[in-house]
């Protein structure tokens, strides 16, 4: 059982037609972008405060999550409007709600911003979450950071452990209680 | 891998096949290897391809986005070539499943519970629902051949269910979260065992041991676990099964006397093909076959094949689900092991009528699995927040969770049901299945019970907090009941051993032919259903 991203939420589902790394395995692939500069720099702003720095760790804008997602729009065109209109809209209601771009507010108002872009355009946002989750929750440096480990689950594994009979001894004394039936 | 290789270069061709089978996953397979064992001429129709051990996802690094894109096991969001559209819009539950050689046991937590004796005789017992046409005793010998063909990890003992024969391999060890629910569960004084697992723990055959990788879900890289694709299909194409895969089966034809005389399908490379043969066999799912026997309409049958009572695709079942994770104050490394098999508890598996519901429901722990998903809901499909607060969210629960799957019993209604999309249709326009599915109040109180029972017992192993999701959208996995047996015609369709009332060389091996559900994932009785009727055919022919 897994949780399938945001089908249970507001959002539509977001399947690309590949994983990034299955369809380019190195980052550094020339690979049409959808992003223009500036919106790029919007992009790892919102998402540095989606997910923020973390200790020594930068946020997700900072750790280049915005490059991912471009590669994403570039590969899921059924994403690209909804992006970059939701991009948009939180230029236009920062600017509406604080006289200012978006880059030049403080984290507490940029979250503030978003929060509000979050309640007007919620599939946009639901979105734009799951894909800040994906980048930043894929990178290697990440993964370790939050105590899992940075490599593939295969073809290593983990060393299978013996199972411990003994945690049985309360449930090996209880009577058979299965229902009886011809 | 090698003997797979060799076993699928070594497939078949037969013009004249004694049987056609539809369908190669978990019973398609079984049955395939019990017929050619005795000698019969096996064709086999596969709408999916091989599914290649060394692309899974879980040789790359971003192994947790496939599980979200092509990987996923919901076929509408893979939208995949070999997959079929299902219009879900009036259903509770996501139907899922996966088309490939193994069908959904690729994408499978591999848990292996068997039905109780109980469950074949609901009716009797608790007067509603139905009685199966057959008993547990008689079932018993399929399941254990069933459970030596693939080979099982658990350890037999367990006070809640008849005794078995011994397991082929020690169980799923518990893992930390494992361990503090099963403390959690003997606090409570209920019942709690160990999982009986179809993956091996010790080599099996020509089969490693697990390595512990964890994402079962996402298929098994090493065959460890016992999916249809490296259990049942190498020895089947070594017995001589031809195994055509990328050919979709479009409708049965009949012929003057009403019977089946093969299969209309489009091949591999897109042409319409007619295999005929004495014998078919459907083992396409309880959406799948369903959809195929009313997309198989005739003079002598207008309503769809085998359809005379109006019974094909009613009485749908999926099983009530809902989760609950309990968060623990420190870490038990819950993304360690396979995902589905830990511990399991049947306390409250058996109709207690002062519960005001009848039947009840399995409580099966189950483990996180990466990082990403957790962020993205866990178990519970609950976001972690975003924002200032988003790091101290997440570190909460990563690694602390200890999840439960809640599966109650659902019984057959006849308003649950899968029947043609008008509109939609697959790539080979090949009218595409519309599932009808509601809860019923017995199911909803059945639920909150059990909602109830475990934030109970996840307290009790020490959770400070518990995340609800009940009914859980994404859990369609057990697609049952559309085609089912019954002695009675006018309320059933196919008989006590498969075979379609109406079509006496007709039968169905899948999960569409169960009466009821119990309260358990239904692969283990599937496929022992599908080695009884194999052997009845193979008795049948003398």
């Amino acid at each position: 059982m897994t949780a399938q991203d945001d089908r249970a939420g507001a959002a539509p589902s977001v399947a690309g037609p590949q994983s990034e790394a299955a369809v380019a395995p190195a980052a550094t692939s020339p690979m049409p972008t959808v992003l223009s500069d500036e919106q790029r720099q919007l992009l790892a702003a919102v998402l540095d405060t989606i997910v923020p720095p973390n200790g020594a760790l930068p946020g997700a804008g900072g750790l280049g999550v915005d490059a991912s997602i471009d590669r994403t729009l570039a590969l899921t065109p059924a994403l690209r409007r909804l992006f970059l209109d939701g991009l948009a809209e939180i230029e236009v209601a920062s600017e509406r709600q604080m006289g200012q771009d978006f880059g030049v507010l403080d984290a507490a108002t940029r979250e503030r911003v978003l929060r509000a872009v979050e309640e007007t355009s919620p599939a946009f946002f639901s979105a734009l979450v799951a894909h800040a989750y994906r980048g930043y929750y894929t990178l290697p440096e990440v993964q370790l950071a939050v105590g899992f480990t940075d490599r593939a689950p295969q073809p290593d594994g983990y060393v299978l452990p013996v199972f411990r009979e003994e945690l049985l001894k309360v449930q090996l004394k209880r009577e058979p209680f299965w229902r009886k039936a011809e | 891998m090698q003997g797979i290789e060799a076993a699928r270069a070594a497939t078949a061709h037969y013009d004249d096949p004694d049987v056609v089978i539809v369908g190669a996953g978990a019973s398609g397979a079984a049955v395939a290897w019990s017929l050619a064992s005795a000698g019969f001429k096996v064709v086999t129709l596969e709408q999916g391809g091989w599914v290649n051990p060394q692309t899974l996802p879980h040789h790359q690094a971003d192994w947790e986005i496939r599980r979200l894109t092509d990987f996923n096991a919901d076929p509408n969001v893979r939208g995949a070539i070999e997959d079929y559209p299902v219009n879900e819009a009036e259903s509770t539950f996501s139907p899922l499943m996966y088309n490939a050689v193994g069908g959904s046991t690729i994408h499978w937590s591999a848990h292996f519970p068997r039905y109780h004796p109980s469950d074949f005789r609901v009716r009797s017992l608790d007067g509603d629902g139905d009685d199966w046409p057959l008993t547990y005793d008689e079932l018993e010998p399929f399941y254990d051949l069933n459970d030596r063909m693939i080979g099982i990890a658990g350890r037999n003992g367990d006070p809640s269910q008849p005794p078995r024969s011994p397991r082929q391999t020690p169980p799923i060890p518990l893992g930390p979260l494992g361990e503090a629910m099963a403390r959690g569960f003997d606090k409570l004084g209920w019942h709690w065992w160990p999982s009986d697992s179809a993956i091996v723990t010790a080599p099996y055959g020509d089969r490693p041991a697990c390595n512990n990788c964890g994402p079962c879900d996402l298929g098994c890289p090493t065959g460890a676990r016992s999916s249809a694709d490296v259990t049942y299909w190498p020895l089947a194409l070594r017995l001589g099964v031809e195994l055509r895969t990328r050919c979709r089966v479009r409708e049965i034809t009949v012929d003057a006397d009403g019977r089946a005389r093969g299969v209309l399908y489009y091949d591999d490379a897109g042409v319409l093909q007619e295999q005929r043969a004495p014998l078919v066999i459907i083992a396409a799912n309880g959406v799948g076959t369903p959809r195929l026997l009313l997309n198989s309409k005739s003079r002598q049958f207008p309503d769809g094949l085998a359809n005379r009572a109006g019974m094909v695709g009613k009485c749908l079942m999926f099983h009530p689900f809902g989760t609950a994770s309990g968060v623990l104050p420190d870490s038990v490394e819950s993304f360690r092991g396979p995902i589905g098999c830990s511990i399991f508890s049947h306390e409250f598996y058996e109709t207690d009528e002062s519960r005001g519901f009848i039947r009840g429901f399995m409580m099966q722990v189950v483990r996180e699995t990466g990082p990403l998903n957790e962020a993205l809901g866990g178990a519970t499909a609950t976001r972690v927040p975003w924002g200032a607060g988003h790091h101290a969210a997440f570190a909460e629960r990563f690694g602390r969770v200890i999840n439960m799957g809640l599966m109650g019993e659902d019984l057959p209604e006849l308003v649950n049901e899968v029947t043609l999309d008008p509109n939609l249709t697959d790539s080979d326009g090949i009218p595409a299945p519309l599932v009808r599915y509601r809860l019923s109040e017995n199911s909803v109180k059945l639920m909150e019970l059990a909602v109830a029972k475990a934030r109970e017992a996840l307290e009790a192993a020490g959770a400070i907090k518990v995340l609800i999701r009940n009914p859980l959208r994404q859990s369609g996995w057990h697609l049952l009941g559309t085609c089912r047996m019954g002695d009675d015609p006018k309320n059933s369709v196919v008989d006590r051993w498969g075979r379609a009332h109406d079509v006496p060389n007709l039968f169905i091996v899948d999960g569409s032919l169960m009466v009821t559900s119990a309260a358990v994932n239904p692969t283990t009785t599937i496929q022992a259903l599908a080695l009884r009727t194999a052997d009845y055919v193979k008795q049948a022919r003398g």
